[in-house]
């Protein structure tokens, strides 16, 4: 009998392909001080001050900003944010929620033109807490990121607490997600748990950080779910730029009904290529954005495998 | 596991916990534990074998067990009837007693002659084959005999008490008289039967045959051994051994006074054909009964066949072993009848075909012509006058394996083995023979003379021209013998075989998967030696391939042979002649043993895939073994109660005799239909071969084209309802006109199964980062392309990724599951399939984590081989040091040993000082069976340190083309205190791209140590445990950089 061959693993590991990582240095502003290789932070919540820096970069390349990053107090409220300039792109900003644990924070974007990027990581208005932060490096993703998985630990298995790849959306101050444990699902010990029970008519939802993507090309999103009520989850692919919008706005939204038990929901999106029609596409980022609608009835949806990647090309 | 596919023993083991469960059964110190132990009840619990010798009893007149009125108390007891001084051995029912405990057994006899010598043995399988025995003086007077032992420590123990009568040569005849015996914990108390009330049901006959009888009837037997009245109700259930269906049969009154005996009948038409046990029970605390036995079956016409033109059933047996030493005084076994009782059972099952094996093999020389010129031919006339009397085509076996010799009788036996002692001395002794036989007894290997040996083929032949037709040559010789030294015998027997009758046809080859025997290799080899223009059939015996689950499935196993017989450019019949293990097993009788389905699954291939015969099982198979369930050798056998295949095989007679296959349609999930057509008609089989449960099979069939059996030939409802799919065969008649329809209808069944995925096998393998996943193989089941995604969770065990791809049906894949550890690897974990919307959980066994040696451009550390494979203290001791460079694999061996084994002389490989190198190119393959056996891609490389240059490297492949001795470079150094060797192995030999870093091999090193000409007695390994050369998943791992 002639063995077969393994088949691809569909979903990466956090770490799965090496790529050469690059220390950034930080100059810390005041009330930021240097304790060894870490930042560290105790501060009133009133105040945005940051670690600043600057890098250089390789045109044309895709990037990745990694930190570790942990707070004195568990906040659902973005606790810190990230500025970035990169050259004639402009700059972008991304908030992060923080826990009372260290968790892996990530900040993608393409240089384009830029052969020198700033970046600030920085407070948000938000509770006082004290902020830490280590391990602030720069790398570039590997090509062969994009056939794998362009979601940061899409199965959670280093995170602590938050999925902090998501935000809050700007309606809801408070990130609807937690990570809880998953004993039911195939991999990983835990998944999101996107609550139902927001009061009033805010909806439940998160917004990723900008995930990279191509131009012209097909990508496969992929996530499993499980709800406890009767519940359509809409997923939202968006293209808005994450710097300054013009041109038309490209995105894709895909309702799911989601079942009782986990099931696989995934779909192939064309990425449009004419950056004429759709210059905010340039930055070759976009977000993903999950949001249920307003509940008269409490629920919670669970999330997990997240998986955004090149798609299989048709034989 | 369904409870039909577990050891028949294990099956009935409720009915007997039934037995000794009866409230009020429990056992207190001092109980009798023998059922009916005073005869009160008849032979009810007793079984009884006489060696019927032919010397006193020229009629082989079969004189059993009796019950008589002179008892010593009661009003019954038993005599043994033994005028001809027959060896007898008398069997009591079972019992189950406690380990490391004192028992005393004790029984009254008396005996005709005045001095007679009696064995009174207490013997167990199950506690290590224990003995607990005494030998009596027993006088013409009644007396009590009483001895006492302590059981070992096994648990549960079940025993069986022998009393052996008139069995030594010196012992005359003479009957025998045994009444109230007794078991009990601790010492003698006075005699007390088991119970106050005590019953079983008798059927009149054992065999109820349809068609031809119109009555029958369950006698039930109950006595009140008590002081009160015994008042209650008895319900008759009856229960089909196979399908373990409980059918009630009726329900009576009864009331006994102290003393009292009652017979309790009830006449019914048995309703169904198959097997059952009637089991009898009472609502009166305390009380115990034995369950008894029928089968039912159609009558079948008793016929000679041409087994050139129709399969048919036919089993391996004989009418006795008067060269076994089971008896002390030589005789034919008899078991509730003689020779004549016992095939006259076989024809009415439809039996055709007897080959003349292992209960008596008379067709030997060293039976028929013990010294030259003396002719006995007393069994095997015997045996073909019963053959022609009843419809039975004997088969002998020319030759029997009696190239297997020795001068000297061997422990247990009255002869020695092989040829008559003047054929040995006239032939050629080869003394050079593999330890396996000399452990068995056996001296050397004895050829005779082809002159003479000519001759004695030639004397059957003449002998029984016209009265047997076909002619096997030899016993599986493939596991003793070369395909040189057998072909000029299998010439020589054809020759004198056709000398005598043209129309003789001759059988030959025999090859067998048993015993190891490599089946293929010799018929190619036999056929290259012209073996085929000296046979009109070839027979194998195909123990490796025993049905369609078997690694080697049986049709691809029937198939090979028939392309091997292609490439040499001749057809023949292809002749299944023994095939005892019809399943695996832990025991042999297990294996020979299983739910009777099987022996239907082994014809209906056989008869589907274009066997000519298929004569696969031993005939005890067929019976049940009420008496003696759990002393399971073929001695203790003590009556033929028709068992569950024996219900079977007469269904397929009935269906199938003279049917042609027609069609095979396989279906998913390891599932099988065959079409036959016999006479214009069509029968469809089908069964479930795998290990599947809760199965469905959905037909577009009804009554209106279609007759829907059972494996026993009941007919049953037919509709387009769902049907289970089981491993019980079920048979489908068309009544439509076209075939086609039939064919088109069957093709379009759809199986169903509450699981869509199966799990083959897990193991663990290294990542190229360091870490491990989950090699797992899972299987679609479904009927239709199914999306499969795999992960992992267990008790420290997390996934990281989740696996998987869209399966068709049928299909399988291995997937890689990465996996994380918490504190080190769990003995056990869980693959987590997700497929059809559900999760499905398959718990795996992990086992300890291989190791695995990261292999770079520079040699890293020396690697010691620590695990020992044989022997117990290894003077040897050994390292390695695996690198890489631009070609391949380089291994650099260092051994210390200071006794080099030198010339290798007629030694294998592993038999002197040698290096072993295993090598798996594809340790994550896939398979859903066996993960450990070698696939294609596994290889093995020998290297010789003391061999001569030239023959230092022995390579053993099979698809892996390039690995030969010429592509792989090996540099011996011999030194004083032991040897080096450098291997350089390429990638182009191991059939691995080189990618530069990532690959991964599965790898193992053995070092044999011999001390001189010895052969090697030691051998110490890196990673498995001594099984490397058939387990791959014992091997290590390289891991490239």
């Amino acid at each position: 009998m002639k063995p077969h061959r393994i088949l691809p693993i569909l979903l990466s590991l956090l770490l799965a392909l090496p790529a050469a990582a690059k220390g950034l240095e930080a100059d810390p502003q005041s009330p930021w001080e240097k304790e060894g290789d870490a930042f560290r932070i105790e501060h009133d919540g009133s105040r945005v001050v940051a670690l600043k820096g600057s890098a250089e970069v390789e045109a044309e390349t895709y990037y990745q900003i990694r930190w570790r990053m942990k707070a004195s107090i568990d906040d659902p409220r973005p606790s810190a944010s990230i500025l970035v300039g990169v050259g004639e792109f402009g700059n972008s900003q991304n908030a992060y929620v923080v826990a009372d644990g260290w968790n892996e924070y990530s900040f993608f974007f393409y240089s384009g033109s830029a052969s020198r990027i700033d970046y600030a990581l920085q407070t948000a208005p938000s509770s006082a807490k004290r902020l830490e932060v280590r391990g602030l490096s720069l790398e570039k993703i590997p090509a062969g990121r994009f056939a794998d998985n362009l979601v940061p630990d899409g199965l959670f298995l280093a995170a602590l607490k938050f999925p902090v790849l998501f935000q809050p959306i700007k309606e809801n101050t408070n990130l609807a997600a937690r990570l809880v444990p998953a004993p039911d699902f195939l991999a990983g010990e835990q998944c999101i748990r996107l609550s139902l029970d927001n009061p009033g008519s805010k909806p439940s939802a998160m917004e990723s950080a900008y995930l990279p993507m191509i131009p012209g090309k097909s990508f496969r999103f992929t996530f499993w779910a499980r709800a406890d009520v009767d519940v359509v989850l809409n997923n939202f692919l968006n293209g808005w730029s994450m710097y300054r919008h013009s041109g038309g706005h490209w995105y894709k939204g895909t309702p799911f009904k989601i079942g009782p038990d986990w099931n696989e929901y995934s779909y192939v999106v064309d990425i449009p290529g004419d950056l004429a029609v759709y210059p905010d596409l340039a930055g070759r980022m976009l977000k993903i954005n999950f949001s249920a609608k307003k509940r008269d009835e409490k629920g919670s949806i669970w999330i997990s495998g997240i998986r955004f990647a090149l798609a299989e090309e048709k034989k | 596991m369904q409870l039909a596919n577990l050891p028949r023993a294990v099956r009935l083991t409720p009915l007997f916990a039934l037995f000794l469960a009866t409230p009020g059964m429990a056992e207190e110190a001092g109980r009798n534990l023998f059922f009916n132990s005073g005869f009160e009840l008849g032979l009810a619990g007793y079984g009884f074998v006489k060696h019927l010798r032919p010397e006193t009893n020229p009629k082989m007149v079969y004189e059993g067990l009796v019950i008589d009125a002179k008892a010593s108390g009661g009003k019954a007891c038993l005599r043994v009837p033994n005028r001809f001084g027959e060896s007898c051995e008398i069997y009591v029912k079972e019992v189950r007693i406690k380990p490391a405990t004192r028992y005393t057994i004790s029984l009254d006899m008396r005996s005709e002659a005045a001095d007679a010598s009696v064995p009174v043995i207490f013997l167990s399988i199950t506690d290590q084959w224990r003995i607990h025995g005494q030998t009596f003086k027993v006088t013409t007077e009644w007396k009590r005999y009483r001895y006492s032992f302590t059981t070992g420590t096994n648990t549960p123990l079940e025993y069986n008490l022998m009393i052996r009568h008139s069995w030594e040569s010196n012992d005359g005849p003479g009957d025998l008289w045994v009444d109230n015996l007794q078991v009990q914990e601790g010492s003698e108390t006075e005699y007390r039967p088991a119970a106050d009330l005590e019953l079983a049901p008798v059927c009149d006959r054992n065999l109820f045959i349809a068609g031809r009888e119109e009555k029958f009837t369950v006698a039930t037997v109950l006595v009140n051994q008590g002081d009160r009245e015994a008042k209650g109700n008895l319900a008759l259930n009856q229960i089909n051994d196979l399908t373990r269906e409980r059918k009630p049969l009726t329900t009576l009154a009864f009331s006994l006074r102290p003393g009292d005996r009652l017979t309790l009948p009830y006449a019914f038409m048995p309703a169904e054909f198959g097997s059952f046990t009637v089991e009898a029970t009472v609502d009166v605390p305390g009380a115990v009964s034995i369950p008894g036995d029928y089968a039912a079956i159609e009558a079948i016409e008793k016929k000679l066949v041409d087994l050139d033109r129709t399969l048919v059933v036919g089993v391996n047996g004989g009418i006795g072993q008067p060269g076994y030493r089971w008896a002390g005084k030589a005789g034919y076994a008899a078991r509730a009848g003689n020779q004549e009782d016992y095939i006259r059972l076989l024809s009415e099952m439809g039996c055709r075909l007897l080959r003349a094996w292992d209960t008596g093999a008379p067709f030997g020389w060293e039976n028929t012509e013990p010294e030259r010129g003396r002719f006995t031919y007393e069994e095997s006339d015997l045996l073909v006058a019963l053959g022609e009397k009843y419809g039975l085509r004997i088969l002998p076996v020319l030759g029997n394996s009696s190239f297997l010799c020795s001068d000297t009788p061997p422990k247990g036996k009255f002869k020695a083995n092989g040829w008559p002692a003047w054929v040995k001395e006239a032939g050629r002794k080869r003394t050079e023979i593999s330890d396996f036989w000399k452990k068995g007894g056996i001296e050397y290997m004895g050829f005779p003379p082809l002159d003479l040996w000519e001759q004695y083929v030639r004397n059957i032949a003449k002998r029984y021209d016209r009265r047997l037709t076909h002619f096997e040559i030899v016993n599986e010789p493939n596991i003793y013998i070369t395909a040189e030294e057998y072909v000029p015998y299998l010439k020589a027997a054809y020759k004198a075989l056709k000398a005598v009758n043209p129309s003789n046809r001759v059988v030959g080859f025999c090859s067998t998967g048993d015993l190891g025997g490599n089946m293929s290799q010799f018929l190619q080899e036999c056929f290259a030696l012209g073996g085929l223009d000296y046979a009109d059939a070839v027979s194998f015996h195909p123990y490796h391939s025993y049905d369609l689950s078997a690694l080697m499935p049986a049709d691809k196993a029937i198939a090979d042979m028939g392309a091997l017989m292609q490439k040499a450019g001749a057809k023949r019949p292809i002749w299944n002649t023994e095939m005892y293990y019809l399943r695996p097993g832990k025991t042999a009788f297990e294996k020979a043993n299983p739910s009777g389905e099987y022996a239907g699954h082994r014809y209906l291939t056989d008869l589907g895939e274009g066997v000519a015969q298929s004569i696969p099982i031993e005939n005890r198979s067929l019976f049940k073994n009420r008496v003696t369930e759990y002393l399971q050798n073929s001695g203790s056998m003590t009556e033929f109660l028709p068992g569950p295949m024996y219900a079977v095989y007469n269904a397929c007679v009935r269906l199938f005799e003279g049917s042609r296959p027609y069609k095979k349609i396989r279906w998913a999930n390891d599932s099988i239909c065959y079409v036959y057509e016999r006479d214009g008609a069509y029968t469809a089989a089908f069964w479930h071969y795998g290990t599947l449960a809760n199965l469905a099979v959905k037909l577009p069939l009804d009554e209106a084209n279609a007759e829907l059996y059972d494996l026993f030939g009941n007919k049953r409802p037919l509709t387009t309802a769902p049907l289970p799919l089981l491993s019980r065969q079920w048979f489908v008649k068309w009544k439509g006109k076209s075939p086609d329809d039939f064919i088109a209808a069957l093709s379009a069944a759809q199986i169903t199964s509450p699981t869509t995925v199966s799990l083959g096998a897990a193991h663990l393998i290294p990542r190229a980062d360091g870490g491990w996943a989950l090699a797992a193989t899972v299987a679609n089941q479904s009927s239709k392309p199914l999306p499969v995604r795999a992960g992992a969770t267990g008790e420290g065990v997390v996934a990281e990724a989740i696996a998987g791809a869209t399966l068709e049906p049928g299909a399988f894949a291995s997937f890689a599951i990465p996996v994380a550890f918490k504190k080190g690897p769990p003995a056990a974990a869980r693959v987590r399939v997700w497929a059809d919307g559900k999760m499905t959980d398959f718990p795996v066994a992990l086992g300890p984590l291989r190791q695995t040696v990261v292999v770079g451009r520079t040699p890293g550390k020396a690697v010691e081989l620590a695990r020992l494979g044989r022997g117990e203290r290894p003077a040897v001791k050994a390292s390695f040091l695996a690198s890489r460079d631009d070609k391949g694999l380089v291994l650099a061996v260092q051994v210390k040993d200071a006794t080099p084994s030198g010339d290798s002389g007629a030694r294998n490989p592993w038999e002197q000082d040698c290096l072993e190198f295993f090598l798996d190119a594809e340790p994550a393959a896939a398979a859903l069976k066996a993960p450990d056996a070698y696939h294609g891609r596994v290889a093995r490389l020998f290297v010789l340190p003391y061999a001569p240059k030239g023959k230092q490297v022995v390579c053993q492949k099979k698809d892996l083309e390039d690995f030969v001795p010429g592509k792989i470079s090996v540099i011996v150094t011999a030194r004083p205190a032991g040897y080096d060797a450098t291997v350089r192995i390429p990638w182009t030999a191991l059939g691995v791209a080189d990618k530069g870093g990532g690959e991964l091999l599965g790898f193992d090193l053995a070092v044999d140590d011999a001390v001189g000409a010895e052969k090697a007695q030691s051998q110490i390994l890196w990673n498995s445990s001594g099984d490397a050369y058939k387990n791959r998943l014992g091997f290590g791992f390289l891991r490239f950089e």
